[in-house]
């Protein structure tokens, strides 16, 4: 076994005229410059979405049982094949989170399905709702309707197909607890 | 494997001494940060990309399209962590790191594909052997085994330590410097067999 020290001064010769550089083949600085362009570009649309749940955990913004999910801007799913669906997320009577399921938790919870569409490139948008809103009509009033429930929050997510809307629909954490998943596929003009 | 955290903190910190912050790449850093400026992005590459590719080709021991996707993908990496890069190193040498983790992730690519073994096996990639082509020392690097190419590129090339080399490769030091002891036993080997040899080469 040799040491390290043991080249000879012509070794050390030939290894130090090597050429530390090499002229990079052509094309090769534009094609990086569009990769980084493209990865930075994917890389703020996760950003936004982190940045929106966590805003809305941090100044309270919760559903109607305090549940907060806020906003998700993950357009990741933008120019994907297949078709959009809106997920509204109502609570009424029914939606009872356990009352041994700490806040955190559930916000955790949706986190993390939320997040994980936005991985799969399937969520395009997220949004919490406020929890009054107004009705307009042969009659105003303030009061937002009660028999379906609250509208609590709503997403877009990309689906191949309208089952594969409901299977994503079916995979909200808002189901475990009583709330309601409405699935309705965007008409797009 | 993935050098952790503090592997890379360690490698950092070990090339405090190399090469001080160069104000020109800080610039242009700082630059490319505030909102991405392609023009930023091209002149860090000009400065870094011949390094680099020069990197990955004895690495890879392919001047091809292997080596233009691991610079090209270490520079991806390297424009999403250049805001938490830390400048304990040079700029230049977190490059330098980022290239080898691609490299070492094309060669276990390899290593499904072609069962190439880039630890030891030392001639499974060299190859029906030319006598009468020139053995010029770029052409014996090349065809090394890959664990031990890398180690002596690293190395002897590089100027990396054992113990950085092993930090960046996840290997132990010992294995380090047994793999470029074997890695200059192949090249004397090939010195010696070469017709065209210069003799300044041969020990």
């Amino acid at each position: 076994m040799h040491g390290d020290d043991d080249l000879s001064p012509g070794e050390r010769a030939a290894l130090a005229a090597l050429a530390r550089e090499i002229s990079l083949p052509r094309g090769l600085e534009d094609r990086a410059a569009v990769a980084v362009a493209g990865a930075l570009r994917s890389r703020r649309r996760r950003s936004l979405a982190v940045r929106g749940l966590l805003a809305a955990v941090l100044t309270g913004a919760v559903f109607a049982a305090g549940l907060g999910l806020g906003e998700q801007r993950a357009r990741t799913a933008a120019g994907a094949p297949g078709a959009r669906f809106l997920l509204v997320l109502r609570e009424g009577a029914a939606f009872h989170p356990p009352a041994t399921l700490s806040q955190a938790a559930l916000v955790q919870e949706y986190s993390v399905w939320a997040h994980q569409l936005g991985n799969e490139g399937r969520l395009e948008l997220g949004e919490k709702l406020a929890d009054a809103g107004w009705l307009l009509g042969a009659e105003e009033r303030s009061s937002p309707p009660t028999g379906d429930g609250v509208i609590a929050g709503l997403f877009i997510v990309r689906a191949a197909s309208e089952a594969q809307a409901l299977e994503i629909g079916r995979t909200c954490p808002h189901l475990r607890y009583g709330g309601v998943v409405e699935v309705r596929r965007i008409v797009e003009t | 494997m993935q050098p952790s955290g503090a592997q890379n903190a360690l490698i950092e910190t070990m090339d405090d001494h190399r090469a001080p912050v160069d104000s020109n790449d800080a610039a242009l850093v700082a630059l490319f940060l505030r909102g991405g400026d392609e023009s930023a992005f091209r002149q860090l590459f000009r400065r870094h990309g011949p390094a680099m590719y020069a990197l990955a080709t004895r690495i890879l021991g392919d001047p091809g399209r292997e080596a233009e996707d691991a610079v090209q993908e270490a520079w991806v990496r390297a424009a999403k962590g250049l805001a938490s890069f830390g400048w304990r190193s040079s700029l230049r040498t977190w490059l330098t790191g980022i290239t080898v983790n691609c490299c070492r992730e094309v060669l276990r690519s390899r290593l499904r594909d072609r069962h190439e073994s880039i630890e030891s096996d030392p001639g499974a990639n060299a190859g029906p052997r030319d006598s009468a082509a020139r053995l010029d020392l770029e052409h014996a690097i090349r065809i090394l085994p890959a664990g031990y190419r890398a180690v002596f590129v690293l190395h002897d090339i590089e100027g990396w330590t054992h113990a950085e080399i092993g930090a960046r490769l996840g290997i132990e030091a010992g294995t380090s410097k047994s793999q470029l002891a074997h890695a200059r036993q192949a090249l004397r080997a090939h010195w010696r067999a070469s017709p065209a040899k210069e003799d300044s080469h041969a020990r």
